[in-house]
């Protein structure tokens, strides 16, 4: 059985979605099968990094929430277009419609419908892993996505404002007891020495940092048209995410070796 | 051959003949001469028209760019680069420019460091910069080298902020968080329906082992 990784962040704005489309893509390009699901309903975006436009989604997650198609409907291989010649890449998108949105906050996540889907996804489509887009803050999808999870990565900015919320999510992760727990330092300007920021976050929420993630203007500029690894592979946050995912590959490969 | 710059193989050809017929210090003078040169004529077509200064980016993101740019036209993407890092200590700024695949000392098998057409054209760059914003004196050193059996040719320069303009700021790292606010959030997240139902489903979930 494939790995559930859920993506989070406490605050919006951290790179999230940037971060977990350019996992996705370095963890397929070493010969993975790979899913990702977008289960931020509220502001999906994952698909845009991919270069999927809504008008060729017939069916995305939320269709399937509502029971209006299957999980495999709301799937869509983006291997070729980024082009992975060995692994694969398979998103479910989710979709921008407010009464869609109202209607979900209104009446909540199906919990045993998302976690039915994950299941088939991981079945179906043999995947080794499947990320989890989440929603930032603690709401249903968050909980939901947690509470699914292998894996928990949590995102933050060397931010103030991100310290507490982030201690928050990691707490309840605990209390989920979510197999895995890191932490990724997004954003990090190179004025700070990396290596002392990983050391005191570490020490702060005593969970292992897997990765600091330089700031970098190319990203930026990149305007999240593009999985970014793929398109500038020398960058330096390119190589962080690289980095990351070999980490996160090698530790996939020794718990399914377990 | 590369889209831009000289081809650089041919430039290694040419380094490695001077090598072998010239004395090891006329050499590096010669050679570091001709970097320093080749730096001032790529920043001067640079600055006169493309290569724009962001002043709310910081003199890192600056040189780092200048360093890529410069080396791509002068020497084309053979020319790897492994990293440009930059470190503040006091008044003493460095910037560590590793080299992955180096063109230019591929065909010579030396003792000592042989790359210092880089060395002057990194060096000069860096200093051309800076001048722009008062008199810097830059130390630049190749600390490794290919050549020399090393897995990358390794350039430092440093150089020293002037008396009468502040040092770098010293970025600290200081990770606080409100014990009690964390407390008072989680009494409130422990109150909610869903995530009573989010625990009991995880608990469920771990001990029967599957999605």
């Amino acid at each position: 059985m494939g790995a559930i990784i859920s993506i989070h962040s406490f605050r919006g704005g951290t790179g999230k979605s940037n971060i977990t489309a350019n996992l996705a893509y370095c963890c397929a390009s070493t010969g993975l099968r790979v899913g990702v699901v977008d289960t931020d309903i509220q502001s999906p975006g994952v698909h845009v990094i991919f270069g999927l436009k809504e008008s060729s989604m017939k069916y995305c997650l939320n269709d399937y929430l509502e029971g209006k198609c299957s999980i495999n409907d709301a799937v869509y291989d983006v291997s070729e277009k980024h082009r992975l010649s060995l692994g694969s890449l398979n998103l479910i998108p989710s979709r921008l419609r407010a009464e869609e949105i109202v209607k979900m906050l209104k009446e909540g996540f199906d919990v045993p419908r998302l976690s039915r889907g994950v299941s088939e996804l991981l079945e179906k489509f043999l995947l080794d892993i499947l990320f989890i887009d989440t929603h930032p803050g603690i709401e249903d999808e968050t909980l939901l996505s947690i509470a699914i999870s292998d894996t928990l990565i949590v995102i933050l900015r060397p931010d103030e404002q991100d310290y507490l919320g982030t201690a928050i999510t990691l707490e309840i992760a605990k209390r989920m007891e979510v197999p895995q727990i890191y932490l990724i330092a997004n954003r990090v300007p190179v004025e700070f020495d990396a290596e002392q920021l990983k050391k005191n976050l570490e020490e702060t929420y005593r969970l292992p940092v897997i990765g600091a993630v330089p700031f970098s203007y190319g990203c930026m500029l990149a305007q999240s048209r593009e999985v970014y690894c793929l398109a500038s592979p020398e960058d330096p946050f390119s190589k962080a995410l690289k980095t990351i995912a070999e980490k996160i590959v090698e530790s996939n490969k020794q718990k399914h070796d377990t | 051959m590369p889209k831009y710059g000289m081809d650089s193989r041919l430039m290694g050809l040419l380094i490695s003949s001077d090598y072998s017929t010239l004395p090891s210090n006329e050499f590096a003078v010669t050679q570091t001469s001709m970097g320093k040169r080749a730096a001032e004529i790529i920043y001067k077509a640079l600055s006169e028209e493309s290569f724009k200064v962001n002043f709310n980016a910081t003199v890192y993101e600056i040189t780092n760019e200048l360093i890529r740019i410069a080396a791509h036209l002068m020497f084309g993407s053979e020319l790897q680069f492994l990293h440009v890092k930059y470190a503040v200590e006091g008044d003493l700024c460095s910037l560590d420019i590793g080299i992955k695949k180096c063109p230019l000392c591929e065909y010579v098998k030396s003792d000592y460091s042989v790359c210092n057409l880089l060395l002057g054209f990194f060096g000069r760059l860096v200093e051309l910069f800076l001048s722009r914003f008062a008199e810097i004196k830059i130390d630049s050193k190749e600390e490794s080298c290919i050549a020399s059996g090393s897995d990358q040719c390794n350039f430092v320069v440093k150089w020293r902020t002037p008396i009468g303009l502040p040092p770098p700021r010293q970025h600290e790292i200081e990770i606080r968080i409100d014990d009690e606010a964390l407390e008072k959030k989680l009494r409130e997240i422990e109150n909610l329906d869903i995530y009573k139902k989010a625990v009991a489903y995880a608990r469920q979930r771990r001990s029967s082992g599957g999605p």
